[in-house]
């Protein structure tokens, strides 16, 4: 048996562990609602979590991964941790704490099962295809470190966005006063007045 | 020589059960976590006793020595005046109808944004003090003793509640969470605790008449602005009048319509439809904001900010009030204004469509009529000549905005406008609309660029269900009636749905409206290409040349 089907055979055990990592972040009494409430309008928080975390453990099994679903699926997450006032280490950690789930899970079976018809042989290429799914794990986590960064610069962005849409015609008003008072006619009409 | 801890450990997640009672839970200031404070002087200004420096993040407040003597006065005054609030705080049964319902709740999470909880912060001390079980009984019957880590508990608290009043839709007692809110609020006021983003706007709106304290000159010369930017895209020119005398209509609007992007497509809206109908209305340099920003903290503040609205009428000799696209203003008008400052001023009459004859009775006490019933009207009577192929561009859904939805009811008007105007219109989901409408994330005063984050917490189930609809059915557009939704949706919806535009109902009437005499348009109101321009009539006599020809 391959890993990707280790994994798969195991995916039902895993995946609700993994998810469950994720709501733990969250005060107490706040996990039970976002496990049990399955609509996704009333639980938005749930949503996102459930519906991202089994396409970023299919692509960690390993097997055919569309790479725009799994970016999809992590920007969405990310975009939902980096604004949860937590530490970044806390929006990204429980990516890499999968590892931890696969080696007491997953990681057992890799002598089990490759000593079966190739031998020793049989059990390091095993081996191997573990420690790439791991490896797969860790590509998440850049990945997710970039999505991550790029969200928290979006948020500073709103917020200077904001200052000055708040005021976009206070501020084309006082330029026009000033171009004015230093003799420069512009158009009123002319929107590259504004700023 | 320590070990580095290992990743299980780092990420250490919250115990399987809270070390401490919530009660004892204290709240956390980092920056970004909350509002500024507002300045000495304004709250001075505006008369409060208490004014001080302070810093939310630092340990001492600087709360004047009696505090708990003010805040104990303060809640016995306010239970013998509202009756409502002794209900509120004696009838609930901790049912959690509520707890869930929350965009706070959803988004962040965190237990003490259940409004069941949030409640519960002012209510442990009014069980303590004000209840003959609680001070026998003191903690075993619910109560706690006042302290300065309450008062600090409620400032984070009570402003993480946006006053949308979605809980209290799902309260089986009606209790009105909103309302608790603001009496907490107006509590922390009196120990000179404010916000900067609320305080400033009341001070400007009791001193000049709108939230920048934009001066009448400089609030002409800007909608003159707007009038050059009509003429370009319409070729049409618009005097509004302004603090005319005898006019049959005043028109108030919230002071963001006319000088923050995306609002100010939406007062070109009203412009235009005026001149087309060639309504007898003036707009006020006085009565210059519609937004009442005292309702976030204190309803003697609110009182006295609404007050204008009808000594403006009364001054100008209008008959009736036309209001623009408002979201709390339209609370405090339907709810409070003919309490607040009733009856209205002798001159004043029922509102009457001079375009259709429509009685509006709805208005019978305020003399106020929503600017969208008024445009739904006219749409209803087919007065209005549109094309709404112009905005075939655009897939549009419906925000409810909380207010005109939840506390007067608006539900239908705006929907038959928009579909008035624009072919392609896609619901969201149906607990996320209508009366359930999920919050901007923004309202009630926290629609400040320091708590971004937590705004953006706010809004997720908002923009959770628009994400739905874009990825579902390619909506790219979201109306509202509300100004504060025009500034804080689209910061939302950036983050969450990039893609999708946030406009007021009026700009898409705008680009719909076929004006008398005007240009062939091929821009909207942002003067963006149209993608479905207008044919030129020179260029259609053309190819009606060229088919003779061929012919």
């Amino acid at each position: 048996m391959s890993i990707t089907e280790l994994c798969h055979e195991r995916r039902a055990t895993l995946l609700p562990r993994w998810t469950e990592l994720f709501f733990a972040a969250y005060p107490l009494s706040s996990p039970g609602f976002l496990r049990t409430q399955p609509d996704p309008f009333a639980n938005p928080v749930g949503r996102i979590v459930r519906e991202a975390l089994p396409v970023l453990f299919d692509a960690v099994a390993g097997g055919d991964a569309d790479p725009d679903a799994v970016n999809r699926a992590l920007a969405d997450l990310m975009r939902l941790r980096a604004v949860q006032d937590m530490p970044p280490s806390q929006a990204i950690g429980p990516i890499f704490l999968l590892k931890t789930l696969l080696r007491e899970v997953v990681l057992p079976e890799v002598p089990r099962q490759g000593s079966g018809d190739a031998g020793h042989s049989g059990a390091a290429a095993l081996l191997d295809e573990y420690l790439a799914a791991e490896s797969r794990v860790d590509s998440l986590g850049l990945m997710a470190l970039d999505l991550y960064a790029g969200d928290r610069e979006q948020v500073f962005n709103l917020r200077v966005e904001e200052i000055k849409r708040s005021q976009s015609q206070l501020v084309r008003w006082a330029t026009l006063r000033q171009d004015r008072a230093d003799g420069i006619t512009a158009s009123p009409g002319d929107p590259s007045a504004a700023m | 020589m320590a070990k580095m801890p290992t990743p299980d450990e780092l990420l250490a997640a919250t115990p399987a059960f809270p070390a401490r009672n919530w009660m004892d839970t204290k709240p956390d200031f980092r920056a970004g976590t909350f509002c500024y404070p507002a300045k000495p002087e304004t709250m001075a200004g505006m008369g409060f006793a208490n004014a001080h420096a302070w810093a939310p993040d630092e340990e001492d407040w600087h709360l004047p020595e009696n505090w708990e003597q003010i805040l104990y006065d303060g809640l016995k005054k306010r239970l013998e005046k509202h009756r409502s609030l002794k209900i509120f705080l004696d009838v609930c049964v901790r049912c959690g109808a509520c707890a869930d319902k929350c965009h706070f709740f959803l988004g962040t999470n965190d237990p003490k944004n259940m409004p069941v909880l949030r409640a519960e912060l002012l209510r442990s001390v009014y069980r303590q003090d004000f209840t003959l079980a609680g001070r026998l009984l003191g903690k075993y019957a619910g109560g706690r003793k006042l302290d300065k880590a309450v008062v600090k508990e409620w400032f984070s608290y009570f402003y993480q509640c946006s006053e949308c009043r979605r809980c209290s839709l799902y309260c089986p007692y009606g209790i009105d969470t909103a309302e608790i809110t603001v009496i907490v609020r107006e509590m922390l006021l009196e120990l000179g605790l404010g916000t900067n983003w609320i305080m400033d706007p009341v001070s400007n709106c009791n001193r000049t008449g709108n939230h920048l304290g934009i001066q009448p000159h400089a609030m002409k010369e800007i909608v003159e602005f707007l009038c050059d930017d009509i003429e370009t895209i319409t070729g049409i020119r618009i005097d509004p009048p302004f603090n005319e005398k005898g006019h049959e209509i005043l028109f108030i609007t919230p002071s963001g319509d006319y000088f923050a992007d995306p609002g100010i497509y939406t007062f070109m809206g009203y412009l235009m439809l005026f001149h087309e109908l060639g309504l007898d209305y003036t707009l006020s340099t006085y009565a210059s904001e519609g937004g009442n920003f005292g309702s976030f903290v204190s309803f003697d503040i609110a009182k006295k900010l609404n007050a204008k609205m009808y000594a403006e009428a009364e001054r100008l000799g209008s008959k009736w009030i036309l209001g623009g696209e408002c979201g709390h203003m339209w609370r405090v008008v339907n709810q409070y204004m003919a309490t607040y400052n009733g009856p209205t001023p002798p001159k004043m009459e029922q509102p009457v469509s001079p375009v259709t004859g429509t009685v509006f009775t709805n208005a019978a006490a305020t003399k106020m009529v929503h600017i969208a019933e008024f445009t739904a009207d006219l749409i209803h009577h087919n007065k209005l000549n549109l094309k709404p192929e112009r905005n075939n561009h655009i897939i549009a859904t419906w925000h409810d905005s909380c207010n005109p939805a939840r506390a007067m009811g608006l539900l239908e008007e705006p929907r038959a406008v928009l579909r008035a105007v624009c072919n392609n219109f896609v619901e969201m989901p149906v607990h996320t609309i209508r009366e359930e409408t999920f919050c901007c994330g923004s309202g009630s005063g926290l629609n400040t660029e320091e708590i971004m984050d937590l705004r953006m917490r706010g809004g997720l189930p908002r923009a959770n269900a628009l994400r739905y609809v874009h990825d579902k059915h390619g909506v790219n557009w979201m109306g509202c009636v509300c100004a504060l939704d025009r500034a804080a949706l689209p910061p939302l919806v950036n983050y969450w749905v990039p893609g999708v535009t946030v406009s007021g109902l009026h700009e898409l009437v705008a680009n719909a409206l076929v004006m008398k005499g005007e240009i062939p348009r091929t821009m909207d109101m942002r003067q963006e290409d149209l993608p479905f321009p207008d044919e030129d009539p020179a260029d259609a006599e053309a190819s009606a040349d060229t088919v003779e020809e061929d012919a």
